[in-house]
Parts: structure tokens; sequence; C-alpha cells
């Protein structure tokens, strides 16, 4: 049975779109092809929240080049430690 | 134990009266939780109580998942509404409940329920004694989510304490909640049994509101429940007042010990459509206590609790004959139903979180909720959009990205099918181009 991945695992992912070993295409497509996935159930909110997160890391703003910036992965990103350390 | 639940409410409206409208509200639970944070004598203030408290409870129907709605939808006299979720009011009543919040039980009075089938805006109101209230409370502060989730919302705002020091504890709470992606649960601490989540999957709704004021605490929770059909039912002469009246009340109890339940027993929910009656911990025989056999035998085939042989007894109203032989011509579909029902909840349950709309075309979305950008531009932030055609099974899902008004200004599939993957609309709405 498919399930979730780790926090730890997405962790890894966001520090990689941090470092840029991860391009956003590649983190979105990853991460919108789990949630995509009916038969992997949604077991754990915070790694199901940064997997929306991710998916949406590759979206454009008509002001800007896109419309999360390396700022907002950092941000997600501690956020997600935080949690992990609870 | 909570010594006003309502104080605690009011305290909720008054709080996001200051912030503007900000979506969740500080409740009992919460309050108590504000004062062991940003002392008693804050928290007291914010809980200035109005003289009355109401429970305000939307009963909203889906033709989808209501015998009886689709029914109506097919008279030559039906009104119902075609899109799907509509709220009516029913009734003005009393709920009582015993010293475990178990038992709900609903004094119906035949005279101001007159007035509200006649009366506007689609709402039902009831009174609650305050130590209903607080065992509510106590129910809800029990649940793991909820403090699960709380305490992973007081553990951001510490951390967040050193960084924004500018901001209070309270403050510092919403924009971890927000951070967190727990927005509601602020409201679940003290939002009863008939909030978000919990509502969901129950089909309990409801929401409180300050009678001084008439404005609601709580955000509407919206969903589904039956008594929108039953009281078009009633509209279109298929039921007399008197059964009407007796089945809204009927639903009405059955929803709120729904809710109550799941508080007491936090996890997956059966409803109605899926599971016996056993299952669902209210026995059939409620109904027939509280709204007699003639109409016990019209409610328990509308809502499809396994109790049908209640329908084969002898009619007592040419109303209830048509709504049994309703009951029976849609029972080869209830299969189909509860198949597709139960696919809803699932992806409710997953894909949802920031609220679900159905379309014309009986296509439903699931919203996720809406992931903020921190740079202050002319996008606030994009929430993830998932499609669902219950006819053909087809899904699709799309991120959507708006702007400070709320306006969508961008749709992009997911996955990528085009170079050019996103769909760019101007501020008014309309479509510009991929980019």
């Amino acid at each position: 049975m498919r399930t979730l991945p780790t926090k730890q695992e997405v962790l890894d992912v966001l520090n990689k779109l941090i470092s840029d070993e991860l391009t956003r295409e590649q983190v979105s497509s990853w991460a919108t092809a789990i949630m995509d996935d009916d038969e992997i159930p949604m077991t754990d909110g915070i790694v199901w929240d940064a997997l929306e997160k991710l998916g949406a890391s590759d979206l454009i703003a008509t002001d800007r080049p896109f419309l999360y910036e390396v700022k907002d992965f950092v941000i997600w990103r501690d956020s997600l430690k935080v949690q992990m350390d609870q | 134990m909570l010594r006003s639940f309502g104080s605690g409410l009011a305290g909720g409206a008054a709080s996001v009266a200051v912030r503007g409208g900000v979506r969740q509200n500080y409740s009992a639970v919460a309050m108590d939780a504000l004062a062991s944070t940003i002392g008693n004598s804050i928290a007291e203030s914010m809980a200035s109580s109005p003289s009355t408290l109401t429970f305000q409870a939307d009963m909203k129907a889906r033709r989808d998942e209501n015998p009886l709605l689709d029914f109506m939808a097919s008279h030559p006299r039906q009104d119902v509404a075609t899109s799907g979720n509509e709220p009516y009011v029913f009734a003005n009543r009393y709920l009582l409940a015993d010293s475990g919040g178990s038992m709900i039980d609903v004094q119906p009075s035949p005279t101001e329920e007159a007035v509200a089938f006649a009366g506007s805006g689609g709402r039902v109101k009831l009174n609650m004694p305050n130590e209903v209230l607080d065992d509510m409370a106590d129910n809800v502060a029990t649940t793991s989510r909820i403090k699960a989730d709380l305490a992973n919302i007081d553990a951001m705002a510490d951390h967040l304490k050193s960084k924004i020091p500018a901001l209070s504890t309270d403050q510092l709470r919403q924009v971890a909640a927000e951070s967190l992606g727990l927005q509601d649960s602020l409201s679940y601490a003290g939002g009863i049994a008939f909030q978000a989540d919990t509502t969901q999957r129950t089909q309990a709704v409801a929401q409180w509101l300050n009678a001084d004021t008439s404005s609601t605490v709580q955000s509407d929770p919206g969903l589904v429940d039956n008594v929108s059909g039953i009281y078009n039912a009633w509209r279109t002469d298929q039921l007399g007042f008197s059964d009407a009246a007796k089945m809204a009340v009927g639903q009405l109890r059955y929803s709120a010990t729904q809710a109550i339940n799941e508080l007491r027993a936090p996890g997956p929910i059966p409803n109605e459509f899926t599971s016996p009656p056993s299952a669902l911990g209210v026995q059939p025989v409620v109904f027939e206590d509280l709204i007699g056999a003639g109409a016990a035998k019209g409610f328990a085939s509308l809502i499809g609790l396994g109790i049908r042989d209640a329908a084969k007894g002898a009619a007592t109203t040419s109303a209830e004959v048509a709504v049994a032989k309703s009951a029976a011509n849609t029972e080869a579909r209830s299969a189909a139903q509860a198949a597709n029902l139960r696919e809803h909840y699932r992806q409710l349950e997953k894909y949802g979180q920031g609220g679900l709309k159905e379309l014309e075309s009986g296509k439903l979305r699931y919203y996720g909720e809406i992931k903020p950008a921190t740079n202050p531009g002319e996008m606030i932030g994009a929430r993830r959009v998932r499609e669902w055609d219950p006819l053909t099974g087809n899904k699709r899902t799309w991120y959507e990205t708006i702007d400070q008004t709320g306006t969508v200004r961008s749709v992009a599939p997911k996955p990528v099918t085009h170079p050019q993957n996103h769909h760019i609309f101007d501020a008014n709405g309309n479509y510009v181009g991929r980019r």
C-alpha cells in the first residue's frame, strides 16, 4: 500500500528546493503526483499541508516571476521543522 | 468545567470584530488557553457576555444525497433549488441534553415552528442551557485532535514570539494557526460538535451567534442535511405541516446526536447512507419516539436508516404514500449513491479542507486552504482544487492563484499539460491567455 512520504522526506525535498538541487517543476510534479494518488490516504495533515505548498512551488504570479519565493520555502521548511520537533 | 460557554463565545465575537473579520473565533476552550497565556483579566474582558446565547443551525440539502429532494426535483410543482445547497428556516425549539451530552432532546413548539416556517432567512434557532454547553465544551476539550492542534498552535506561537516580538500572544496564536494550516482549530476548540470538519462528516450543521447583535460568531460551516427536502415537501403539499415539522425536528435531533457521538469517539464516522443505525449510535426508535409512527415511516425511508419495514405499514396520509413510493423508487439507486457518497466523503476529507462547491452540472470541487505568499504583491496566494464528476468518475486538479480581491487570476492544471501551463485572467476575471 502506498503511503504519504514522511516529514523527513518532505523536509529533504524542501532543502533541495532551497539549495537548487531540485527545480520548482520537479518538486511540484513530485508533490502533486502523491496528492493525486487516490490510493494514498491522507494520514498526516502536516505532511499534506507541506505537499500542497510544494505542489504550488512552480506557480507564476502576474507581477513577479513566481508566486512563492525562496523565502517562502525557508518559512515552510522552518515551520515543518518546528512541527517535527514537537 | 467551564463556567460560561456563552460568555466565551461572546468573547470570540468581540475578538473577531476587532480583527476585522479574522476567520477563527476564540470560544470557551480557546479562551481558557488564552487565559493561561495572556492573563485572566484580558481573557475575561474579552468575554463580555450577551444576554442571550442563541444556537443557530443551518439546515441544507443536497439532491444527490436526499431521495425526497430528488423526488421533489422531478415533481411538477417542485420548487427545489437546483443549485444543490440551499439553507432554509425551520423552527425555534429547545435542545436539551443529559449530563453526558450524548442524548439530545428536542421540544418543538408548533406556534414557533409555524412562525419559523413562514419566516425568512432559512435558519433554525435553538436556545441551549449553559450546562449543556459546558458539557459539550468539555467533550470538545478532550478531543485528541483538537488538543494536538492547539498544542501545535501554542508551540508555534512561542517559537514566533522571539522573532516577532511586536505581536501579542493572541496575535501570534493566530499567525501560528494560519501558518500551520490549523485555522479552524481555535474554532474547533469551542466550536462545539457542529464545526467544520466535524460538521462535514456528520452532516450536522450549525453555528453560534450573538443574540444581542444577531451577528454570527462563526463562519457558516455549511453542508448538508435532509431538512430542506422536508421543508420543500411541505411547501409543495407533499407533506402536511404537522408531519413536516415533526420530521424536521427528528432530523435535527438525529444530526445533533451524531455530532455529539463523534465528539465522544473521534475517528471515521459512518453515515446514514452507508451504515446500519446501530453503527451510528442512534437507534431508529428515537424517531418513533420523537415524531410519532406516521411521520417516522416517511422519515425512516427518507434517510435510508435501514428501517424501511416501518414504511411497509399503512401510511396515514397521501403525502406519506408519496414519500414511501419515492423511497422505493430510489432504493435501486441507493447502492450507487452510497458508493458515490463514500467517495465524496473521502475526497472531502482529503482535498476539501478549504471548502466545497457543487456546480450546476453536478460536479464537485474540493478546495484546499489558500497558502499565503510572503511577498505582499498583487497575488496573495494559491490553493489546490480537485474537481470530481460523480457521473463519469473523472477527476482533475489545478492550482488557482488568488489576488487581493479574491479573484482567481491564474489557473495551472496539475500535472502540467502545456509548456505555458498557466491560464491567466485579468482583475475582472476575463481570460487573457497562457503564460
